[in-house]
């Protein structure tokens, strides 16, 4: 089981009834991508996410940061930027993530230009290329 | 080597492997030590994350031996100290705790900008000594991974050792050593393990070894991209690490973290906590510090005994006891307040709360157009606004801080208290629930208008919302009470220098205004005098006694009428008049720029009652209930009385507020700016106040 699917998923991936949720689920991604592609972005067949839409306990990969203002540059220093894995670990405004082993809270204005990847039962963000 | 023996079995639990410790031994080569000359004190900057041990790991090596002061031409504190260190004098240098070097906000920028050498004013350090909390490799060696691209010798101190191995981490230090290509020291800053180790290793710093020089980030191949994210190359470099050096994947979450943050971070019931908390926080200030309050007050009044007795009745006594004993005593008795205030905030962010409060209140202060950082340094200015003011540096960004600090002062402080007492009773004398909703009301009135202020502010002079939130959420600890203990030392040391400094100079200056130029006591005082001797010769001392005591307070009413003091109440009076003040109280508010208590006493002897007028004020106020203008109209109307309240809750009295705001925003601008905007404020709203009551009353 590669270490990092959230161990929900994970569980999912292994259960034989999985096809029904996974279906469901990237239901719910492809609504959030095709959100993200009204508003213009160039999105590739990946599950992209806004920060902000995740749900708890959901874990994603950074894709994309949007804008680069003081406070976007403080994100990624803390290591929110491109190829890092998060979760969410509460949700609102502001919301709290796991990056590493640190819990940062943000308000959801920020998060919400931070695009992730879903990692899904079946497919890693992490590692596209490494999937069982 | 004793020193050593001892330095071994501490770093024993940390599971140093033997290769590792006798390479971190090879100091006593001296001949590695010459790459400085003799006499050369060594400056070594503290580097880390915030949260990381920076602080708690500078007191151990410093101790009360450190200084703190602003770094040249700005208004950041920088704490140094100098250490010896295996024989070896080292100057430490406490930067601003930062997550990496290329940050925009000033004060990271600052500490940035001093490892580098570019700040004027401040040579480049000779050595860093980065700490890195174990507990959470891959975001902390980022900076360190950083640090060590800097040519300067860096050493590594591997923080919280303690905690990782109780959170199931280990960490193969020698390892980590090779990768990073730099001495790393693994430390437990809080309970001083590792310490002699790491004062050894500082002690045995040479120049880079370019030998030793690992993989760094800046030399990766592109295989992730190089046009792309810059801080992706650096992370993935320090995920590979921390995998090759730790079992982090398995680490156990800590279960006392989560479940504290299940309640403290929910957005209803964290608030709930917050309150509670900041309920405890106030009891603590207004309650328990009372006690070392009334000890400092009884104190200073039996000092002023003293005095009296054993000097002759004159100047030079009344000098030293109402200028320079009054003047500290008054600095004195706000410093448990303050201290409390500061021990216990310090305590609080050591556990890790305080992030906690900044995230519940965050949404709420928001509206504000301030950061839920703001929250505890407003509410602080409860207590004092000074402690309030410098609390403030918890607010990362500047416009922020300032508007917090601009506010803060409109908040009611203690100092208002007494003031506040006085009108109340003066008011509603026999009815305590109208004088209760009155004192509620006064409070509330101050939070009025500081969150109108804020609002104010925000769409004006400091525009824009207030920077987005993003806070670290450290796991709890257990906190230090040696850091709380000399955190609230230092604290407590700039209060009295700063505050110190300004109310004695300031009660030495009204002292002077209120007894110079000397009058000649009126007839009705000599004649008093000539009866009450009569009087004792009689026999009848107790009648004799008490004409010399009203003989005695017409002399000081007379005396302080035709002072400096009372010439310029005369010369305000026009100005204060619209406000329904007569030239008494301009006395009375000129006198409160020592303190604002201080207007009680000066209305009592202003007002013929005499100074000692604190143990009786049931008796003030029915002597200024009774007093009246020339034309014979009673001069404490129930206008007049909620003009002075509405003054006294808004205006700038207190400068040595004015002085920390000049300290804290390093500018001459932003104390000016206050004391105008406050006084005009509180001009205007006292001038409506007594326009509507006396036309609404008649």
């Amino acid at each position: 089981m590669p270490q990092h699917l959230p161990r929900r998923l994970a569980g999912i991936e292994s259960n034989p009834n999985a096809l029904g949720v996974k279906v469901g689920l990237l239901d719910l991604a492809g609504m959030a991508y095709s959100t993200s592609t009204m508003m213009g972005n160039k999105s590739s067949q990946n599950h992209e996410i806004a920060l902000d839409r995740l749900k708890l306990g959901q874990c994603a990969v950074v894709r994309r940061v949007e804008s680069d203002g003081e406070e976007v540059q403080r994100l990624k220093m803390l290591g929110l930027c491109v190829g890092r894995r998060v979760e969410l670990i509460r949700v609102g405004d502001p919301l709290i993530i796991r990056i590493f082993s640190s819990k940062i809270g943000i308000s959801a204005s920020l998060a919400s230009q931070v695009w992730l990847e879903l990692c899904l039962p079946g497919h890693c963000a992490l590692h596209p290329a490494s999937e069982p | 080597m004793k020193k050593t023996e001892k330095a071994g079995r501490a770093v024993g639990f940390l599971q140093l492997n033997r290769r590792d410790k006798r390479n971190s031994f090879n100091f006593k080569d001296s001949s590695d030590l010459v790459s400085f000359k003799p006499g050369h004190v060594w400056t070594l900057a503290l580097v880390g994350n915030p949260n990381a041990g920076k602080t708690t790991l500078f007191n151990a090596l410093t101790g009360l031996r450190a200084k703190t002061a602003n770094y040249p031409g700005t208004t950041y504190e920088q704490k140094t100290g100098r250490a010896m260190m295996g024989g070896r004098e080292v100057l430490v240098v406490d930067l601003p705790g930062l997550y990496g070097l290329e940050s925009a906000a000033p004060e990271e920028k600052l500490a940035s900008d001093v490892l580098h050498g570019r700040l004027d004013g401040s040579p480049r350090p000779d050595a860093a000594l980065v700490i890195v909390d174990a507990t959470n490799l891959e975001r902390n060696l980022y900076l360190a991974s950083q640090v060590l691209e800097l040519q300067m010798p860096v050493i590594v101190a591997l923080n919280m050792m303690d905690m990782a191995l109780n959170d199931g981490i280990h960490i193969d230090v020698a390892r980590l050593r090779q990768e990073l290509g730099c001495p790393v020291v693994p430390i437990s800053a809080r309970t001083g393990r590792g310490l002699d180790e790491l004062r050894r290793e500082i002690a045995g710093l040479t120049a880079p070894d370019e030998s030793l020089s690992a993989v760094r980030p800046d030399k990766n191949d592109c295989a992730h991209g190089c046009g792309g994210c810059p801080f992706q190359a650096r992370y993935d470099w320090t995920e590979a690490v921390s995998g090759k050096v730790s079992n982090v994947a398995v680490a156990r979450k800590t279960r006392r973290t989560e479940l504290l943050d299940d309640v403290l971070t929910h957005p209803t019931l964290g608030l709930a906590v917050f309150a509670g908390v900041m309920l405890c926080l106030f009891t603590l200030i207004f309650w328990v510090a009372k006690i070392p309050m009334d000890l400092i007050n009884t104190l200073f009044a039996v000092m002023g005994g003293w005095v009296s007795r054993a000097l002759p009745a004159g100047d030079l006594q009344s000098l030293l006891v109402n200028g320079v004993l009054g003047g500290l005593g008054g600095v004195l008795v706000f410093l448990p307040q303050i201290c409390i205030l500061f021990f216990a905030l310090s305590l609080l962010e050591d556990t890790g709360y305080m992030a906690r409060a900044a995230l519940v209140t965050d949404k709420l202060m928001r509206r504000l157009g301030l950061p839920g950082k703001a929250f505890v340094p407003l509410l602080s200015a409860h207590a004092c606004a000074i402690p309030a003011i410098m609390s403030a540096r918890i607010i990362d960004n500047w416009r922020d801080r300032l508007v917090t600090i601009l506010v803060a002062p409109l908040m009611s402080c203690s100092a208002r208290i007494p003031v506040y007492a006085m009108v109340t009773a003066l008011l509603f004398p026999h009815s305590p629930l109208k004088a209760a909703l009155l004192f509620s009301g006064a409070y509330a009135t101050g939070i009025v208008f500081a969150t109108g202020m804020a609002l104010l502010l925000r769409g004006t002079l400091l525009p824009g919302g207030s920077q987005a939130l993003v806070i670290e959420l450290p796991p709890y600890r257990i906190p230090g009470w040696r850091t709380a203990l000399l955190h609230t030392y230092d604290r407590a040391k700039i209060f009295v220098q700063q505050a110190g400094t300004i109310i004695l100079v300031i009660s030495l200056v009204l002292w002077t205004l209120s007894h110079y130029p000397k009058s000649h006591a009126p007839s009705q005082v000599v004649a008093m005098s000539a009866q009450a001797d009569q009087l004792a010769r009689a026999g009848n001392l107790s009648a004799a006694n008490e004409l010399r005591d009203s003989a005695e307070r017409l002399t000081a009413q007379n005396a302080l009428q035709h002072s400096f003091a009372g010439r310029i109440g005369h010369l305000i009076e026009p100005v204060i008049q619209p406000l329904g003040f007569d030239w008494q109280i301009g006395i009375g508010i000129l006198s409160s720029f020592a303190a604002r208590e201080a207007v009680v006493s000066t209305l009592s002897i202003v007002y013929g009652l005499g100074e000692n007028a604190d143990d009786h004020p049931e008796s003030l106020y029915q002597t200024l209930q009774k007093a009246v203008r020339t034309d014979g109209t009673p001069v404490f109307t129930t206008a007049t009385c909620a003009s002075l309240l509405v003054f006294y809750i808004l205006a700038a009295q207190c400068l040595s507020t004015s002085a920390v705001v000049r300290r804290e925003t390093n500018s001459l601008k932003w104390p000016l700016f206050q004391i105008f905007y406050m006084t005009g404020l509180a001009y205007a709203a006292s001038w409506v106040v007594y326009r509507v009551l006396t036309h609404w009353l008649g």
